[in-house]
């Protein structure tokens, strides 16, 4: 079986289904349209782009190559990360980009080599692909206990010092904004995780299942890569926590984001 | 030998001065009390002992040491401090307060257990309120609590920040006569309370603008 391809006709069409959320917006005067079109137009770029790079990747399918897009793929992660919660970019890509490195890596090569068992690690169609999903969902957990960590403790700070005069070390100190913030940041995808087959079908088996694969091939593809994207994040959530307290927390417990 | 001593001390928030020129000594075994009308940054002074706060100029010099972030934390294990607004977090009193304890440095406190029945009857509170969580503390429980608290650390300097102002006049009096059995204890005490200038042997310090 084989994917029916899209073609102009069909590309156009798509396009014209977008006229039911103008009209809507139009009618009600949501005031959306701009934003709408916006991140419409951004989505076809930035997938059209991606598209022709994967094209590449997956023909030339040098391992160089694949990291190279994987590391400047976990850059504009971090960047994303930290420009989003308003931080400083010099003070925080380092601990943030070490701790997605060190948790993608370690779950797509998990994934790869002992749940699929291929041989190339490092090959496109796999390295690449799986770490993008895996990235993406990490990206999310940071941004989560960034905000939830740095927002709490600079407005609790009275509590936190009261801690540290108490003689708790820094780590001591921040233990209770740590858990909180870490909670905050999986919640989340713990929730997800519970329904995920009720109440949607995921995105990357219906792709496969699309692609032609056997459900039953495409839902064992769907549990493990739930299970290592879950993984990844909630490692990369407490390294990134970690490395960046380091990184903007004296010893002596002066914060300085 | 002294204690504490500020050297030209200037502190101010954004245009807000808080402190211009301020210098003052106090000796170990000493008990202060510092005045001033309130607004007047009475809780920085003690912000800046403890290291929280950093001057913008001047010096602060702990056993003639300046402070600096090496002797902070050192500094830090030697003061009780109680301060204005006491949050102990969302837990249950008798959780935090283990967890207070277990502090790397406050593990070698190994009779706080036995030491607290004692200062709870003294201080007028119900064991019930250790099973309570201490968002429900009122006012002048958590002022105890950090009082106990303060003492069971077994530290002989303390920094008290308006300990007293939750409390009513009998309460307020026992804390007073605790501390003024405490011959071994250097005390700087902040507080809008007149009960405390009757504290034997108190040392005025005027923080005027």
């Amino acid at each position: 079986m084989k994917t029916p391809d899209i073609n102009t006709l069909g590309l156009l069409m798509m396009l014209l289904l977008l006229a039911v959320p103008l009209a809507l917006d139009f009618w009600l005067k949501l005031k959306l349209a701009k934003d709408m079109i916006i991140s419409v137009a951004r989505m076809l770029v930035q997938l059209a782009l991606m598209g022709i790079f994967l094209e590449y990747l997956i023909k030339w399918d040098a391992v160089w190559l694949n990291m190279l897009w994987f590391l400047v793929m976990v850059l504009a992660a971090s960047h994303s990360a930290i420009k989003r919660n308003k931080l400083s970019f010099r003070k925080f890509w380092k601990p943030i980009f070490g701790a997605m490195v060190i948790a993608v890596t370690f779950a797509v090569l998990y994934f790869n080599s002992f749940i699929i068992h291929i041989d190339k690690l490092f090959s496109a169609r796999y390295f690449v692909i799986i770490s993008g999903m895996i990235l993406g969902n990490s990206m999310k957990g940071i941004i989560i206990v960034l905000d939830k960590f740095y927002t709490n403790i600079i407005k609790e700070k009275q509590q936190y010092f009261y801690r540290l005069s108490l003689g708790a070390s820094r780590f001591e100190a921040l233990r209770p904004w740590i858990r909180q913030s870490i909670r905050a940041s999986l919640q989340p995808i713990i929730a997800t995780t519970a329904t995920m087959g009720l109440v949607s079908i995921p995105g990357m088996m219906t792709g496969q299942m699309l692609g032609g694969s056997s459900p039953m091939l495409a839902i064992k593809y769907q549990m493990a890569i739930v299970i290592v994207i879950f993984v990844a994040m909630m490692v990369s959530v407490v390294l990134a926590l970690f490395f960046s307290i380091r990184a903007v927390v004296s010893v002596n417990g002066a914060i300085r984001v | 030998m002294a204690f504490i001593q500020f050297k030209n001390v200037h502190k101010q928030f954004d245009r807000k001065v808080i402190f211009e020129d301020l210098s003052f000594e106090i000796q170990t075994g000493e008990r202060v009390l510092f005045q001033g009308p309130s607004g007047m940054g009475k809780t920085t002074l003690f912000q800046l002992i403890l290291g929280f706060e950093k001057v913008d100029s001047g010096t602060i010099l702990i056993d003639n040491q300046p402070l600096s972030p090496a002797i902070i934390k050192g500094l830090r294990q030697k003061i009780a401090y109680v301060p204005q607004i006491i949050d102990w977090g969302q837990g249950v009193v008798k959780e935090t307060l283990e967890e207070f304890m277990s502090f790397q440095s406050n593990v070698r406190l190994t009779h706080w257990r036995e030491k607290m029945p004692e200062l709870l009857v003294y201080f007028d509170v119900e064991s019930s309120l250790l099973d309570k969580k201490f968002p429900m503390l009122s006012g002048g429980e958590r002022q105890r609590m950090a009082i106990i608290l303060a003492i069971l650390l077994d530290r002989n300097f303390f920094l008290l920040d308006e300990p007293t102002a939750a409390l009513d006049s009998p309460m307020k009096q026992k804390v007073i006569h605790y501390f003024s059995e405490r011959k071994d204890a250097t005390l700087l005490v902040i507080s809008h309370d007149n009960e405390w200038h009757r504290l034997p042997a108190i040392k005025l310090i005027p923080l005027a603008p």
